[in-house]
């Protein structure tokens, strides 16, 4: 079984630590992971891609071929991704890309209130890439709560840890909408 | 993630000096070392360009202190005139190359693997040097100590051609037993007697630590086995015989590849670094459905396993060869040169756009190329 | 070298060279003779430098001794030590990484002009930025050498080489003035017409704890002298004893003429190599 995600946004919107602690996740859970990522020179703003690849099997070609979710926080670099989705691809785009041309690539897309849930319910819209983790682990439907809350545990201490992992729950938890 | 694999490998062999100029894709490794090398009762330098980089890892080394520096394409080119000084005074270096997209400042942050012919032969004059290449995060953990284990050895510069992948990649790894730097002792000759560019059993003797009365003299200019220049053509032509038939003699230590697959094939094919582990994917997929094809996936670059590959090639009778690699050709000139003489065709697979060679056109090239 | 086993010669003047075991301790006899230019200003230098390694009773495998490429480059093979004749400019940074392995050596860099501030400069400004323990001593013959004469960043603005045949149409740069704006917390200049002042200022360089920067206005009698009128050696000694006056710094201005002296001497900035060290303790 492979899965194949690929997360694109800005530089500074945590694109690469969302990607990480994905990759972790399946890690712990014995899975093969691999993540590659991608950035322009700007270390603010520019592109930022990350590419997470997890596989109970052996994983050769590290990046992504067709990815089952795309997760983005900016439009900016969707169309360049476009090779690497198919009829099978969710992308799972943040509402404020809403009329920003998403929907042209023809693609499934579902908006989600990443950055508006972390800003009113954690006071803090830089964890919006943890409630994107939440929300990306819920659609591939494969890691608990409790087995994220372990790779959490190994990046975060204290205060740090317990807003992101409230970030991600409320991604993992979700309603429909 | 592959740059911090290749930080913790060297610190667990026992490097103790690290000096650098931060450049993309290779910056992960300093900053790992700047954490660590303190702990470790090491030393970390930012120095003010790659020069003064290589030629700090030189003095460093010189003085007893396993060292080592890391760079990316535009810093191997700087450093080049100083991997010749490091080669003629056999004080022992290790460099690694994160390959980015090149010529010049070309991709900054994206893959490319068109050093090797410039890690190989890069700096003036023939000279000997060891190059290893990593295709997955471990394999740069384990090649990081093999490189440091080898230059002081031999007491050569060796290098480490990772790739950006390689370097940025996360991925779940464990780490073998380390295999550590061999350590400096006085040497049993007293100094009065003592030759630094003398040899035991043909391997250079190893180098006395200072405050011992060793007081001997290093240079890149020809000398003798003193140590002194000298323009004599007798002693000239020995130092350069020995030099540059040093890794030749422990070919069957160093040479170090990977096989699968290569009973029956009748497409053989030969990649390094990253797209080793790409061609070794397009492999495992085309047996599974029925193609007979194999992979050879070397890990030392030079010496080149000319040799070996010859016997592969003599045994398998493949019809056809393909190699991809990102830049047009190096490791294909290599193999075409190392199977002078073998009727039997070498495509390439040559994409450099800033991205790995999709497997779709590697399977192309080997079930229509 | 002749002992005359006074102090004194038969006209009554200081001799500059008493008895001194520093050849037999400090110089590899069997290199001799050397490659340098009859009248060449280097052996002066060099000799000082032994004598003051002699006088500060250091051991021959406490120092390591360490240049670049050109004339001054070929030093470290006459000296007995623990030698390092590395490639052109890269003197300072080879030391560097000596010095913060082995804090323990006493680690000198002879340097041309060339060598510290013209295709080694960039090294030159961050060893003193980084106040490095390593005595620089910097031969400034106002030319390359051993390539055939030809102009060096420190040639004075009109002055004649194999590559300003029409004179140099570029400013000269000042050494010390380099040294002290980069950082460097010993800073003096001598020249070689005064050989025991220059050796008070090489004992002085030698002892600093940090980067220490001596500048030493040397004599090239066969390319500098001979295409600027002096082409017999004691004219250009003749030269440095009447363009030159004591000074505090190398602002310092007198009827144009160059100012010697120790420029800096701060003992407060903590040497790298030992600082360094106490990131362990943590």
């Amino acid at each position: 079984m492979r899965r194949e995600v690929y997360i694109v946004g800005s530089g500074g919107q945590g694109v690469v630590l969302m990607g990480a602690l994905l990759a972790e996740a399946y890690a712990l859970k014995n899975w093969n992971v691999v993540q590659t990522v991608v950035y322009d020179a700007a270390q603010r703003g520019g592109l930022a891609r990350a590419e997470v690849v997890m596989s109970d099997g052996e994983i050769y070609y590290p990046k992504v071929r067709k990815a089952d979710v795309v997760v983005a926080f900016s439009a900016d670099a969707l169309p360049g991704a476009k090779p690497k989705m198919s009829e099978h691809t969710v992308i799972l785009a943040d509402e404020s890309l809403k009329n920003k041309g998403v929907e042209d690539l023809g693609f499934k897309v579902i908006y989600v209130p990443f950055e508006r849930w972390a800003r009113e319910e954690l006071h803090s819209a830089r964890v919006m890439n943890m409630v994107a983790l939440g929300y990306c682990l819920r659609t591939l439907g494969d890691i608990s709560l409790e087995e994220v809350e372990k790779a959490l545990k190994e990046r975060f201490k204290g205060d740090l840890f317990k807003l992101n992992m409230a970030a991600v729950k409320i991604g993992l938890e979700a309603s429909e909408f | 993630m592959g740059d911090v694999a290749c930080a913790m490998g060297a610190i667990d062999a026992g490097l103790k000096f690290y000096a650098g100029y931060p450049i993309t894709p290779s910056s992960e490794i300093a900053e790992t070392l700047s954490e660590l090398l303190p702990k470790h009762q090491g030393i970390y330098l930012q120095m003010e360009d790659e020069i003064g980089s290589i030629m700090a890892v030189i003095g460093a080394s010189y003085a007893g202190y396993p060292a080592m520096t890391a760079t990316s394409g535009p810093g191997f080119s700087l450093m080049q005139e100083a991997i010749g000084y490091a080669a003629m005074a056999e004080i022992p270096i290790t460099i690694v190359d994160v390959m980015r997209a090149g010529p010049s400042t070309g991709l900054a942050t994206q893959i490319g693997e068109g050093d090797l012919m410039q890690a190989i032969w890069g700096t003036h004059g023939d000279h000997p040097v060891v190059v290893f290449s990593p295709g997955n995060v471990r394999e740069f953990y384990i090649y990081t100590q093999k490189a440091l284990y080898w230059a002081e050895k031999l007491r050569v510069p060796a290098i480490v051609l990772a790739d950006e992948v390689v370097g940025h990649m996360r991925e779940n790894v464990e780490f073998p037993e380390p295999i550590t730097i061999p350590t400096r002792t006085v040497p049993d000759i007293p100094p009065e007697k003592y030759l630094p560019y003398a040899t035991v059993n043909g391997d250079p003797v190893s180098l006395p630590p200072l405050g011992h009365g060793y007081l001997w003299h290093v240079t890149g200019s020809a000398h003798g086995e003193d140590g002194f220049p000298t323009i004599k053509p007798d002693k000239v032509k020995a130092l350069l015989d020995r030099l540059n038939t040093k890794t030749e003699r422990h070919r069957k230590e160093l040479i170090e590849y990977e096989t699968y697959e290569l009973n029956d094939a009748e497409t053989l094919v030969i990649s390094f670094a990253s797209m080793g582990r790409v061609a070794k994917g397009v492999v495992v997929e085309l047996r599974s459905r029925g193609h007979k094809v194999g992979l050879v996936r070397p890990f030392t670059m030079w010496p080149f396993f000319k040799e070996e590959l010859r016997d592969i090639v003599s045994h398998v009778k493949p019809k056809k060869i393909v190699i991809p690699e990102i830049n047009y050709g190096q490791l294909r000139l290599l193999v075409e040169w190392a199977l002078k003489g073998f009727d039997v065709p070498v495509l390439g697979v040559n994409v450099v756009n800033g991205d790995l060679i999709p497997p779709e056109l590697i399977e192309e090239a080997i079930l229509h190329g | 070298m002749a002992n005359t086993g006074s102090n004194q010669n038969a006209n009554n003047e200081v001799n500059l060279m008493p008895m001194s075991e520093a050849p037999d301790k400090w110089l590899r006899k069997q290199y001799l003779p050397h490659i340098w230019c009859p009248g060449c200003g280097i052996g002066t230098i060099l000799r000082q430098v032994i004598e003051q390694f002699t006088k500060l009773g250091w051991r021959n495998d406490e120092v390591v001794f360490v240049t670049g490429i050109g004339c001054t480059g070929r030093a470290s093979g006459y000296v007995n030590a623990q030698t390092l004749h590395t490639i052109h400019g890269r003197a300072l940074p080879t030391a560097t990484g000596i010095k913060m392995a082995r804090p323990d050596m006493h680690v000198v860099a002879m340097l041309g002009d060339g060598d510290g501030v013209g295709i080694g400069g960039n090294h030159f400004i961050h060893a003193a930025k980084r106040n490095i323990g390593i005595t620089a001593i910097v031969v400034n013959n106002r030319i390359y050498g051993m390539t055939g004469g030809q102009v060096s960043p420190t040639t004075p603005s009109g002055a004649k080489s194999s590559t300003t045949p029409y004179g140099n149409v570029e400013p000269a740069m000042d050494v010390s003035k380099l040294a002290l704006g980069a950082g460097a917390t010993f800073v003096a200049r001598a020249h070689t017409a005064n050989p025991v002042y220059l050796g008070q200022l090489i004992r002085r360089a030698l002892e600093h704890d940090g980067f220490s920067v001596l500048e030493v206005l040397s004599q090239c009698p066969t390319y500098f002298g001979r295409f600027n009128g002096m082409p017999d050696p004691v004219q250009m000694l003749e030269w440095f004893k009447s363009n030159t006056f004591m000074a505090k710094s190398p602002y310092d201005e007198k009827e144009g003429k160059i100012p010697v002296g120790v420029f800096r001497d701060d003992k407060e900035t903590p040497e790298l190599s030992k600082s360094y060290r106490k990131l362990w303790e943590e």
